[in-house]
C-alpha cells in the first residue's frame, strides 16, 4: 500500500487531527485575549491616576519627615501625594500618603508618577535634581528647617505656600513662645547636670554645640559634654568620653536592651561615673527630639522629663561634683 | 652575625618600645594616665586595650597577607583577595540589621567570623574541585566570590534602616576599640593556633616559592600544605576581622616592606611581619586617636593612605618588570 493509500485508508484519523489543528489556535487566540484582557486591566490598575485634592489643585511631596509633619500640622495633610520613606507621624495621615523617596534623596519615577505641583525640601543629597524637576516644571520650595530657631519661619512659609496661614502663624507663635519660656526656665535652674549625648550603640558618636540635640538639652536645662565642639555630629574616642566623665548619658538611638546594659558590660565605659550610678537614660520618642519639627516642644518637654527624673533618684548627689 | 639577622635583632628590639610609646600617647595627653584615680585607671585600661587589639589583629593580618603571597605566589595577593572580607561584613551586616547585634556583644563578632570562615571554606572547595589547588584558580574565585558577597552586602544595606545603615558603614571602616577582655583574648587564641600552623610550614613556604611542582619534587606535600596554609590564614583573617572591621593594606605592604628588609627567607619573614604588621597597625591606630582629637578617624583611613601610594607604586613597578625585555 503507498502512502497516499494508507492516508485515504483511515479518513477518521486525519479528520481528527485537522481539526486537533484547528481548535489549538483557537485555543491559544482566546488564552491570548484572557492574557491581554487581565494585563491592561492591570496596568490600568497601576496607571490609575488619583483625583485632585479638592480644594486646590495644589498637590506636594514632601522629601524630609519634619517637612511632612509641619504641613500635617498646619491641616494641609491632604495636600501631601508623596512623602518619604521614614515619614511616620501623624500615622493617621501618612499611612495613606504614597512613598516616594527616602529623606533628601527622592525617587524620580514615582515621584513623577503622583503629579505633584510642588516638591518641598530642606536638603537634597543631589542638588542636580532640583534642576530635573524644575526643567519638568515642578517647582521645588526650598524650606530652611534644619535649626531650633528656623521652625517658626518653616511653618509660616508653608502656611503661605499652602493657604494655611491662619493655622500656620498660630502655632508658629506657639512654639516660639514655648521656646522662648524654656529658655528662661534653664536660665534660671541652678543644677544643671553635664550630658553626653550618644547617636549610637556601638560607636561612640556625639553631638557639638550647633547640633539641633544639643539645643534641645540645653533649653532642657542640661549641659552638654560636647558644648565645645564645633562639628554637628562626629565621632570622638572613648578616652576623651572618660576624659569629660559625664553626669549622666542620653542614648538617641532605638535599642532592644536597656541602654544601662549595653554600656556596663564595655571596657571603658563601665567605669564612668554615670554608668557606674546607673545614670543612662534613653528618650521615649526619638523623633521628637530629633526632628526640628511642630512637636519640638514635646521633645524638649520629653528630655526635661529624663532629667528630672534624674534629678530625683540622685537628690542628694551633687549634679557636678568634682571631676577627677 | 649577618645584615638581616642584625635587622631582625633591631626589629625585635624597636618593636615593644613603639608598643609601649603608643601606650602612653592619647587624646587625654602624652604619659602615663595617674593610676590613684578611677579616670586615670579607666584610661590606662583602654589605651591597654587597644594596643593589644591594634597587635594582634595587625599581626594576624600581616601575617596571613604573607602566607597568602607565597602560596598564591603573587604579589598583589591579600587577606581579603579570598572573599574573607567580604563574607565578614555581610556576616556582620545580616548581625546588625536582624538586630541580634543588640541582643548579645558576641553576635556581630561571631557573624562576621562565621560567614568569612565560610565564605573561604566554599572558595577552596570550589577552586579545589580538581584535587589541586591553582593560585590563579583560588584568586578568580576568590575575586568572584568577593564580588557576589559585597552585592548581596549592598542589597542588605539598600533595605536597612538609618541606624543599621551607620552601624554597618562604621564597622566596615573597622575599629579597634573592643568592648571587652574576653573577646579579645578569643580572638587571641584563634590567631595564635593559626600563627603556631603558619610557623610550622615555613619550610614548605620557602619551597612553595619555588612553584607547587618543584615544591612536590622537594617532599612537600602539597595536597596537605596548601590547604592547611589557606586554612590557618584565613581563620587568622576571619578571627582579626571578627574583632575590628575591614582594615585594609596591612596585610599588602607589610609582608612586601619587609621581605626587603629581612629577605623571603620565612623563617625570618614570618616572625618579623608577624611583629612588625601588629606595631604598624598599633602606630596608625595610634594617629587615628591623636590627629583630629577628640574627633577619632577610622583607622582604615590611615592605612589605607599609606597603603594606598605603596601599593601604586607596586603595580606600577611589576607592569615595568613586566615590560622590560
Amino acid at each position: 500500500m503507498t502512502a497516499a493509500g494508507q492516508a485515504d485508508a483511515c479518513p477518521s484519523r486525519r479528520s481528527a487531527s485537522n481539526e486537533t489543528r484547528n481548535q489549538k489556535p483557537e485555543t491559544s487566540q482566546w488564552r491570548r485575549v484572557i492574557v491581554c484582557g487581565l494585563s491592561l486591566s492591570l496596568l490600568t490598575a497601576c496607571i490609575r491616576q488619583d483625583p485632585l485634592p479638592a480644594d486646590s489643585g495644589m498637590r506636594l511631596v514632601s522629601t524630609a519627615p519634619h517637612l511632612t509633619e509641619c504641613v500635617c500640622a498646619i491641616g494641609a495633610g491632604h495636600l501631601l501625594v508623596g512623602r518619604t520613606a521614614t515619614c511616620d507621624h501623624p500615622p493617621e495621615v501618612v499611612s495613606e500618603i504614597p512613598v516616594t523617596g527616602d529623606f533628601a534623596v527622592p525617587w524620580l519615577e514615582p515621584l513623577l508618577a503622583v503629579r505633584p505641583t510642588h516638591v518641598l525640601e530642606t536638603v537634597l543629597s543631589d542638588p542636580a535634581l532640583r534642576d530635573r524637576l524644575t526643567a519638568l516644571n515642578i517647582p521645588v520650595v526650598h524650606v530652611p528647617c534644619t535649626r531650633l530657631d528656623q521652625i517658626p519661619d518653616a511653618l509660616r512659609q508653608l502656611g503661605v505656600l499652602c493657604d494655611r496661614s491662619t493655622r500656620a502663624n498660630q502655632l508658629a507663635d506657639e512654639i516660639q513662645s514655648g521656646i522662648e519660656s524654656a529658655r528662661q526656665a534653664a536660665s534660671s535652674c541652678q543644677a544643671r547636670p553635664r550630658v553626653l549625648l550618644l547617636f549610637a550603640p556601638d560607636v561612640p558618636i556625639t553631638a557639638g554645640r550647633n547640633a539641633f540635640v544639643t539645643t534641645l538639652l540645653e533649653l532642657a536645662g542640661g549641659v552638654s559634654a560636647g558644648h565645645d565642639l564645633e562639628t554637628n555630629y562626629l565621632r570622638v574616642s572613648l578616652e576623651w568620653i572618660i576624659e569629660q566623665d559625664p553626669d549622666l548619658l542620653l542614648c538617641i538611638f532605638a535599642t532592644a536592651r536597656p541602654p544601662l546594659e549595653i554600656y556596663a558590660g564595655q571596657t571603658g565605659w563601665r567605669s564612668l561615673r554615670a554608668v557606674r550610678s546607673g545614670r543612662v537614660y534613653t528618650v521615649t520618642d526619638l523623633n521628637t527630639v530629633s526632628r526640628p519639627g511642630p512637636r519640638v516642644l514635646d521633645g524638649i518637654a520629653q528630655i526635661k522629663a529624663v532629667l528630672d527624673q534624674d534629678a530625683e533618684r540622685f537628690a542628694k548627689q551633687s549634679p557636678t561634683p568634682d571631676r577627677p | 652575625m649577618t645584615p638581616s639577622r642584625t635587622t631582625t635583632c633591631l626589629l625585635l628590639l624597636t618593636v615593644p618600645v613603639v608598643l609601649i610609646l603608643c601606650l602612653l600617647a592619647g587624646p587625654a595627653g602624652f604619659g602615663l594616665p595617674d593610676t590613684s584615680t578611677p579616670a586615670g585607671r579607666a584610661l590606662l585600661e583602654l589605651r591597654l586595650l587597644r594596643v593589644v587589639t591594634g597587635f594582634v589583629v595587625g599581626a594576624a593580618l600581616a601575617l596571613s597577607g604573607c602566607a597568602l603571597q607565597a602560596i598564591l605566589r603573587n604579589a598583589l595577593a591579600e587577606p581579603y583577595v579570598l572573599g574573607v572580607s567580604s563574607g565578614s561584613s555581610l556576616g556582620a551586616a545580616l548581625m546588625i540589621v536582624t538586630g541580634l547585634a543588640q541582643l548579645t556583644p558576641l553576635a556581630l563578632p561571631a557573624g562576621a567570623f562565621v560567614v568569612g570562615g565560610l565564605t573561604l571554606l566554599l572558595v577552596c572547595l570550589m577552586s579545589g574541585r580538581a584535587g589541586h589547588y591553582s593560585p590563579n584558580t583560588l584568586i578568580l574565585v576568590g575575586v568572584v566570590a568577593s564580588s557576589m558577597l559585597s552585592s548581596l552586602l549592598m542589597f542588605v544595606i539598600a533595605l536597612a534602616d538609618t541606624l543599621a545603615l551607620h552601624s554597618i558603614t562604621w564597622w566596615m571602616m573597622g575599629n579597634l576599640q573592643a568592648t571587652s577582655w574576653t573577646l579579645v583574648l578569643i580572638v587571641t587564641v584563634l590567631i595564635a593556633i593559626s600563627a603556631a600552623l603558619l610557623f610550622s610550614q615555613t619550610p614548605a613556604l620557602n619551597a612553595l616559592l619555588l612553584g607547587s611542582e618543584t615544591a612536590r619534587h622537594l617532599g612537600v606535600e602539597t595536597r596537605i600544605v596548601l590547604p592547611l596554609v589557606l586554612g590557618a590564614a584565613a581563620l587568622a583573617t576571619s578571627a582579626a576581622v571578627s574583632l575590628a572591621g575591614c582594615i585594609g593594606f596591612v596585610g599588602l605592604i607589610v609582608p612586601h616592606t619587609l621581605r626587603r628588609v629581612v629577605g623571603a627567607n620565612h623563617r625570618r619573614l614570618l616572625p618579623a611581619t608577624t611583629l612588625c604588621g601588629g606595631a604598624f597597625l598599633v602606630v596608625c591606630d595610634t594617629l587615628a586617636r591623636l590627629l583630629f582629637a577628640p574627633r577619632e578617624i577610622p583607622v582604615g583611613v590611615i592605612t589605607a593612605l599609606s597603603g594606598g601610594p605603596f601599593f601604586l607604586h607596586l603595580l606600577l613597578r611589576n607592569h615595568e618588570t613586566h615590560e622590560t625585555p
